[in-house]
């Protein structure tokens, strides 16, 4: 069979309903379904984000209510975390709002989008972490006689967060990339 | 964008270019369960894009690169996540088949579509819907001579395995 027989037989169905669609279900769902993606993505950043304005205004009044000047360390920190969730959800939402991509571009966007993904998943330990760490430090510096019990607490939470992070960027973030990067090699190949 | 207007659209493209849909869910899909969750993938993609179409393509070209990328990321997940389906009874399917529209010869292009891999797929359905290389070169992304010589490949393979079949 040549390929114009072929052609000519695809071409064939076009004047074939193959499918009767129910368009009051297909509204349901669409309606239903259109902003999971953006809310999805959205539910993290802005989670983190008004938890750590929450900490840093509840911070504020303690150490002003009790003039506990300290707590002010701990506001400081608190907002930093903030800005920099805001300033990368900014960044990620600048390479999002791009339109009209080819296949390859939409594949790189997703692949930069995972590689931002992966990284605030690095630095977990190092951005959210570690501050939060400090401000429980300073705590207990000027709050004298805090049980051991406590700090084991602490530590196993860290340890357990931990944990979490590396296993959600092992098993979902980097098979995702990889399936992605395996994409772009076919769409590549042979040139 | 006002939603009573998203709607016009999404519902005027469905209705011209639902061939075209059925084509690429049957290339990517091969059961009626598989079929109806890419389709709602698609309409969802398809639903979310359109605030974002300026008419620097034709609507057609726009509804196949939205349609063959939802495809193309549904496939790979759905390779993970193969077990644990809901079942079809009780549930308002949104896809019925009506047609007995039965020819051998397309169920065997369909079958050899199905051997290929996602983005080989994604260019026999451009090529056999009359696509011109320029076009599915921007529609992909890669240049007109890697899509020249990806389409030679599979042409070859296409007519080779069509002197075995038949």
């Amino acid at each position: 069979m040549e390929f114009e027989d072929m052609k000519k037989i695809w071409d064939e169905q076009n004047n074939e309903n193959i499918y009767a669609i129910n368009e009051t279900e297909l509204h349901r769902r669409v309606i239903r379904n259109k902003n999971r993606i953006k809310r999805m993505v959205n539910k993290f950043e802005l989670t983190l984000l008004i938890a750590m304005v929450c900490c840093g205004i509840v911070a504020a009044t303690m150490g002003i209510l009790h003039s506990q000047l300290y707590k002010l360390a701990n506001v400081f920190i608190f907002f930093m975390i903030a800005a920099y969730i805001y300033k990368s959800r900014q960044d990620r939402i600048k390479y999002e709002g791009q339109s009209n991509l080819s296949l390859l571009e939409e594949l790189e966007q997703s692949i930069r989008s995972i590689d931002y993904h992966a990284k605030r998943y690095k630095y977990f330990i190092l951005w959210y972490m570690l501050p939060i760490f400090f401000t429980i430090i300073i705590n207990s510096i000027f709050s004298y006689g805090k049980p051991l019990w406590q700090w084991a607490v602490f530590l196993a939470f860290f340890a357990f967060a931990y944990w979490a992070v590396k296993k959600e960027l092992r098993c979902k973030i980097l098979p995702k990339k990889e399936d992605l990067l395996h994409l772009r090699s076919l769409l590549l190949n042979d040139e | 964008m006002p939603e009573s207007e998203q709607k016009e659209i999404f519902y005027d493209w469905l209705k011209k270019y639902k061939g075209l849909l059925f084509k690429v869910i049957r290339a990517y899909a091969f059961n009626l369960h598989d079929q109806e969750d890419l389709f709602q993938e698609i309409t969802i993609q398809i639903w979310n894009s359109i605030p974002n179409f300026r008419g620097d393509s034709a609507a057609s070209t726009w509804v196949y690169r939205v349609s063959l990328y939802s495809a193309i990321s549904w496939s790979k997940k759905e390779k993970k996540h193969s077990t644990g389906k809901q079942s079809l009874d009780g549930v308002s399917h949104m896809l019925t088949e009506i047609s007995n529209f039965k020819d051998s010869r397309v169920e065997w292009l369909y079958t050899q579509i199905a051997k290929l891999n996602e983005i080989d797929r994604s260019l026999t359905l451009l090529l056999l819907d009359g696509f011109s290389y320029k076009e599915m070169s921007n529609i992909l992304g890669i240049s007109e001579s890697n899509v020249g010589v990806k389409i030679n490949r599979i042409k070859k393979d296409l007519i080779q395995k069509s002197q075995e079949d038949f």
